[in-house]
């Protein structure tokens, strides 16, 4: 009975232990995220330039916000890239992982070259690119002495229906290294006698990819496009450096707005208002990963 | 025997703590300068023509100096969340405004009147920093303003002059394309959408005019107005005409830009005062000149700003503001440290350099924007650059707006009546900063 009672203590006092262990990076965690992101739901209420005194304002910004074309307009262009985002680099991005899978010898280099541009950080990217894309001493030259005059004479970050794109290119070509190197890694995981089995009873190239790999490695990919809707609604970098959402605001994101509106007019509760509804869109898209989770795939 | 053992030991270190505390150093007292002078040449500036002579008379002071590219961005952050610098050179009088109606900043009057700077420092910008409430809310730091500027062999090689009026500059234009030049000048917004209100700027003083701007300002006109209509076409004008680069302004950064016309690429440039030095650092021979005037009747006009003012932070102790105020002085009480600071490539103080000073160790480009500059502002052909004199909000819209207006997205009058409108609400409360 003794005996009992000293095991329930002990076993009480280690609970008391583990969450000691755990307060640090719970404080941590609640002072610099999970407060500041609840202040900032807090002056999504309030007319607040960030320095002087906030005055309450009830749903004004959120009504603003509705009413705000170019709030419409960065979040159409948020739309347009996480569709170019969930398509172009995880179907690139799996289609070389496959091949590069095949490779014995070579596999380390291809690995590295093609992750190579993710380690670049975005700003020093993004100004590369600007030169390249120069009107006057970018590709435009190159093109234009290939005989390709019309191309060479294209504004790829002036021209307000192609510099979403351009930009978008930019950081394709920075990001779809990443996501190759994370189905590689969920294809080394796929069990290689699944294949042999398939290839016993006759099955093609395309059928295995369709039947075994696809299947095996869902949970990756389910994580990579969830993860990249969630990257897409915040993704800021490239656009800012590139274009700093111009020209007009053809190339606008949420987060450049947000941005524009907290810095350059400093008007920090109208940019909270549209960051609390960034986070909806984020969350929303957490909760569709739990539910693809509850669904079966272990993601 | 314990006992003794310890009270012994304990007397000796009382007694090895006594000479630590009686020798101990003076505590220093820091003052903490966010400045907008950033790099190795801006430290030296700061150093030596300001901090170091202070330190020579308050020893017991050490002046931390954080330089800053984007300081009025920080500045409101940092103050925001409470900290923020003792003394911050911040962009201009519509930040210290908006620091100082927040409360964040002191009134800087009684140290005018206190260290005499309203006897050098330029009346018009001491009257730009001023609050409708009468505290000056930044002590006025350097002045700057619109200019052309043109490629001098270049010029000197085809027999061109720099224009002295619109039809001029499109005579011109068009003779350096037909010389081969990709383009008369390139204007590049696309990293800094604000060069859009250097051309505003340069329009409102030579095509609306200084009263028609002052007019507007105070409510007398409105954005409708031909005079001032015509700044917003005029400016769509010369971009639709390839005047200012090939309808491609959004397509190159301000620094290709000025890599194009320092490699030869275009003739002329239209930049601030601060191209003086930016020249001469990059091997330039430059002319120098007023901008055209754009419409008849309006002169030739130098759109002029308060550059930058310095505000000092209200929680600051008396005793350290009294200091700072100090350091302060050594700006605007030592001429021939600011001609000493202005041959190390300073920029332009709001105050008059006497003539002693500009002969001499003085670079020539520099000696010549003065005289020049001088001379707009002795005839009172100034114009108002809209950093200084449009509230925040309205010159935001208006330089971010413009490639939107330019490539037809928004039409005039939207553009105009969104900024009247806006305009609207600051007279309405008040709030338009004072207008010279």
């Amino acid at each position: 009975m003794q005996t009992a009672s000293i095991v329930k203590k002990e076993k009480k006092e280690k609970k008391w232990l583990v969450y000691f262990y755990v307060l640090p990076a719970f404080l941590m965690h609640l002072l610099f995220i999970a407060l500041p992101a609840l202040t900032t739901f807090y002056y999504s209420f309030f007319d607040w330039n960030g320095i002087g005194a906030k005055t309450f304002i009830g749903l004004q910004n959120y009504r603003e916000m509705f009413g705000d074309s170019d709030f419409y307009v960065a979040l159409v262009n948020n739309f347009k890239w996480i569709l170019v985002f969930i398509t172009v680099p995880v179907f690139l991005g799996l289609l070389m992982a496959a091949w590069v899978s095949k490779l014995k010898k070579t596999q380390m280099f291809f690995r590295t070259v093609y992750f190579l541009p993710y380690i670049i950080a975005a700003s020093m990217a993004g100004r590369i690119w600007c030169t390249y894309l120069n009107p006057y001493f970018g590709i435009n030259n190159v093109f234009k002495a290939l005989g390709w005059t019309s191309l060479g004479k294209t504004l790829w970050l002036g021209n307000k229906n192609i510099a979403l794109y351009s930009v978008m290119f930019v950081d394709l070509w920075h990001f779809w290294g990443f996501v190759m190197v994370m189905f590689l890694g969920a294809l080394q995981q796929v069990d290689p006698t699944l294949y042999e089995s398939a290839r016993v009873e006759g099955a093609s190239k395309g059928q295995e990819f369709r039947y075994i790999t696809v299947p095996s490695i869902m949970p990756t990919l389910t994580f990579v496009i969830i993860t990249i809707i969630m990257w897409s609604f915040l993704t800021f970098d490239y656009v800012w450096v590139m274009t700093g959402g111009g020209p007009g605001n053809a190339s606008e994101l949420i987060s450049t707005l947000v941005y524009r509106m907290a810095y350059s007019h400093y008007r920090t509760g109208y940019a909270s208002t549209i960051c609390v509804f960034q986070t909806v869109l984020s969350v929303l898209a957490y909760a569709a990963m739990q539910l693809v989770k509850k669904r079966g795939w272990d993601v | 025997m314990k006992k003794l053992f310890a009270l012994l030991l304990a007397a000796v270190l009382l007694v090895g703590l006594l000479p630590l505390s009686s020798f101990a150093e003076e505590e220093k007292i820091v003052i903490t300068w966010m400045d907008d002078r950033t790099g190795d040449d801006g430290e030296y500036i700061r150093y030596e023509f300001v901090i170091k002579p202070f330190l020579e008379k308050h020893p017991n002071v050490i002046v931390d100096w954080q330089p800053s590219k984007d300081i009025t961005k920080q500045v409101k952050i940092a103050l925001g969340a409470g900290a923020g610098p003792d003394l911050m050179s911040i962009d201009g009088p519509s930040d210290a405004l908006e620091l100082y109606e927040s409360g964040r900043t002191i009134d800087l009057r009684p140290a005018i009147e206190k260290y005499g700077w309203d006897k050098t420092i330029y009346k018009w910008a001491l009257d730009v920093a001023t609050a409708p409430d009468g505290a000056v809310t930044g002590v006025p730091a350097q002045y700057e303003g619109m200019l052309f500027y043109g490629n001098k062999p270049v010029f000197e090689e085809h027999g061109w002059a720099m224009p002295t009026n619109y039809e001029e500059l499109k005579a011109l234009a068009q003779e350096i394309r037909d010389a081969g030049f990709v383009a008369p000048m390139i204007l590049g917004t696309q990293n800094i959408p604000r060069r859009n209100e250097w051309w505003y700027s340069t329009l409102f003083g030579n095509y609306a005019g200084r009263e028609a701007t002052k007019d507007l300002l105070e409510g007398r006109k409105t954005f409708f107005d031909p005079e001032i209509a015509g700044v917003f076409t005029t400016y769509k004008e010369m971009w639709d005409d390839g005047i200012i680069g090939n309808q491609d302004t959004f397509a190159v950064t301000l620094e290709d830009g000025r890599a194009m016309y320092y490699a030869g690429m275009t003739a002329m440039v239209m930049e601030g005062d601060w191209f003086v030095i930016n020249g001469m650092n990059n091997g330039m021979d430059q002319l120098i000149a007023l901008p055209p005037s754009f419409r008849e009747g309006i002169p030739q006009t130098y759109s002029i700003s308060v550059g930058g003012c310095y505000a000092v932070n209200a929680s600051c102790s008396p005793e350290k503001q009294e200091l700072i105020l100090e350091l302060l002085d050594v700006i605007y009480s030592r001429p021939d440290l600011y001609a000493a600071a202005l041959e190390a490539g300073d920029q332009v103080n709001c105050i008059p350099l006497d003539e002693q000073y500009l002969t001499g160790k003085l670079a020539e480009p520099v000696v010549e924007k003065i005289r020049l500059t001088d001379e707009a502002m002795a005839d009172g052909r100034i114009g108002h650059c809209t950093w200084t004199f449009f509230p925040q909000d309205v010159r935001v819209y208006m330089y971010e707006k413009a490639d939107a207006y330019l490539i037809g997205d928004l039409s005039l009058d939207e553009y105009l009546g969104e900024m009247q409108k806006m305009l609207d609400v600051h007279l309405a409360n008040g709030t338009v900063p004072p207008v010279m």
